[in-house]
Formats: structure tokens, sequence, C-alpha cells
């Protein structure tokens, strides 16, 4: 192997490291914030068996299409980040068109307009909005070339989030998905779907955001 | 609604389109007094990026605003395309060097949305709305916001 190689090799270890690194972030931090507030100090100094949580803290107020069985769609976006939508929030799916509008002065992760069934659908880089600036995974992920092939549209089509793949659609009941009870941070993240280790967005929530347009994400470097 | 409610609803503006980079840009036609060819612009010592400099226009002075600069475009050469806008805006006439200016077209109204109600960026301000047409989408500029009241201020004064 060459040096080149050996760098090139090296350059993607440390770009899957990253992605990793922000996965398991992005993915465990609910457990740790569900620990430290459920637990009273008293608790911890009393017992010494270990405490069991439920996936779905009960003052958890869930979306009303996850009752009984729901379906979601899984898409992956800039190198790997595997989001998942619920149908009941999918309004249709178009194929990448290869040219957006793009209309200056906005956010890197606004592409631009697709001028499409009437109206003018506002196309997101989910990808850069939800990893945050500052955050050393974000140049690594959504920094280089990207093959976008779809864009799933949602907010009855105005709104459309770029993807890289289409992954397939899965059968859940809430037992399958932890819930995300605090959204003071993240408020697009319903929760993760257990098996897959998957963010479930909560579109309704995410679109809102876009429109106020400071993603509020406070996951660290770690450094 | 009543019918005179209606009309004017859905009044017919004009604007002048222009090309920047790979978009199409309108500016309303009452602001636009002249196109000109490319001439010599002489940079101003000083000035603020978004300046390319100043041209005489008949014996009086006229600066030139960077457009691509502030639309956030990578920088392009002048070719026999370019044309420099002269439009009258917050009580002053300035230039604005573009790719080409295309021409004039008639808007109603219902075919103009608002800006993308997307993020919160005081930098899209100028961002009036964009219009369906044919031919594509059509970006249309608020040439009175283009910059802030303290850079207007500055551009007077350079």
């Amino acid at each position: 192997m060459s040096i080149v190689d050996k760098k090139v090799v090296s350059q993607l270890i440390e770009q899957e490291l990253a992605l990793k690194a922000y996965l398991d972030a992005l993915l465990s931090e609910d457990s740790l914030q569900i620990e430290s507030k459920v637990l009273p100090d008293s608790t911890l100094q009393t017992t010494t068996a270990p405490v069991e949580f439920d996936a779905t803290p009960p003052s958890v107020v869930l979306p009303e299409w996850s009752n009984g069985e729901f379906e979601s769609l899984h898409f992956k976006v800039a190198g790997g980040l595997m989001l998942s939508v619920p149908l009941a929030c999918l309004n249709g799916i178009v194929p990448w068109p290869g040219r957006l509008t793009a209309v200056p002065g906005y956010a890197d992760w606004f592409l631009g307009l697709l001028a499409s069934r009437g109206y003018q659908i506002k196309i997101v880089d989910i990808a850069k909005f939800v990893i945050p600036e500052n955050h050393q995974a974000r140049s690594h992920l959504v920094g280089g070339e990207r093959q976008l092939k779809h864009i799933i549209l949602v907010n009855d089509g105005k709104f459309g989030f770029a993807c890289d793949e289409l992954g397939g659609i899965l059968k859940l009941t809430q037992k399958q998905v932890r819930w995300r009870h605090d959204k003071s941070s993240r408020p697009w993240l319903a929760g993760t779907i257990i098996e897959q280790m998957c963010a479930l967005l909560d579109v309704d929530r995410f679109v809102a955001m876009l429109k106020e347009g400071v993603p509020q994400d406070d996951i660290s470097d770690g450094d | 609604m009543n019918q005179s409610a209606a009309a004017e609803s859905d009044q017919i503006t004009q604007w002048v389109t222009f090309r920047l980079g790979e978009e199409t840009y309108g500016v309303n036609v009452m602001q636009v007094q002249e196109v000109l060819r490319m001439t010599d612009i002489a940079p101003v010592p000083g000035a603020p990026d978004y300046v390319l400099g100043i041209i005489n226009l008949r014996g009086n002075v006229v600066t030139v605003m960077d457009t691509r600069k502030r639309f956030g475009l990578m920088p392009a050469e002048a070719d026999d395309s370019t044309r420099i806008v002269i439009i009258e805006a917050e009580d002053q006439v300035v230039g604005i060097l573009v790719d080409s200016v295309a021409e004039v077209v008639y808007l109603s109204n219902s075919d103009i949305e608002m800006a993308p109600n997307v993020g919160n960026e005081e930098s899209s301000r100028y961002i009036q709305g964009v219009a369906n047409r044919k031919e594509g989408l059509l970006i249309l500029v608020d040439l009175n916001r283009l910059l802030t009241d303290d850079e207007w201020k500055e551009f007077s004064n350079l």
C-alpha cells in the first residue's frame, strides 16, 4: 500500500470514527438524561440494587401517529447518518432533480427551492441542520461531494429533506421506540428505534425548527 | 373579498431580470434607471468589500456594488454579457454589476410567493419573494434592503 493509499484509509477511518462518535452521542444521550433525572439523590444513597428503567418514561406524550402499529421509512444522509420518518408524516418522494434554485443569504442547510406540484418546495440538507456547526464530524460528513438521490416531502409537500439513500419501511409499535421525554434540546428527535439504533424524526417539530432556523444542539465534541 | 380588493391584491408589477451565476433575479423596474455595458471601474481605496469601485456616468460619480459578493457567490470574470444596472435605492443612485440582463417581465401578485420562511437569516432580508414562471423560479430582490442602514450610509460617503 502506498503512502497516499494509507493516508486515504486513515482519513476514512477518522471519518467513520467521527460519525460513530456523533451517532453514539445522539442516540445515547437520552438514557443518560433519564438516569440523572429519574433517580433522586436519596434513592441512590439508600439502595444498592440495580434500578431498571422503562424505555418510555410515563410523562412522555406520544405522537398520535404512533398509536397502535405504525410504519416508518428509513433513509440515509451524509455518510451513514440513518434517520427515519413516520409514513403518517410523509407526503411523497421525488427523485433528486440535479439542480435547485439557490436563494442567497440563507443558511448552508437550506439548499434551495424546487418548483413542483404547484409549490415552491423548500429543500433542506438535513445532515447539515442536525449536525452542529462546531461539531468535529460535520466537515467530514457534509463537507465533501454528496450523492443526493431523492427528496422526501413532508409538511403538505412544502418542505423536502434531501437524502443520499432510501432504506426500507419498518412496521413498529410504540414499545420498539425509546421515546424522548425532554425536548429542550433536539426537539426534532422523537426517539430512537431501538433495534436499528436509528433516529426517529418528529416532523412537526422539525419543520417548526426549520422555520425558526436555529438548530439548538448541544452535543459537544467531547474534548 | 369584493372585486376592487381582489384586483388590488392581484396587481401587475414589472421587473427587470438579470442573471448572476445559475440563477435569475428580478428588481422592480421603477427603480432601474438604465443598463450600461461593462466599463472601467475605478477602485476606491479602503472601501468595504461589497464595493467594486466608482464609474463616471455623464459627469456623475456612481458607486458600483459587487453583487456577486453580496449574494455570496464566487467572483467571475467580466465578459461581453456583463452589465452595470443603474438603480435608485434609498435615495441614492448606484450601480450593481450583473452577469447579464435578460428582459422585463410582468408578474401578478398571485405569481409571487413570499421569501422562503426558512431560518431567520438577517442576510436574506433583501429577498422579497420568489415568482413561479414556466422558465423557472425568479428570485425577486428588494433593492432598498440590499444593504443595511449603516451600509447605505457608508455607501453614500464613499
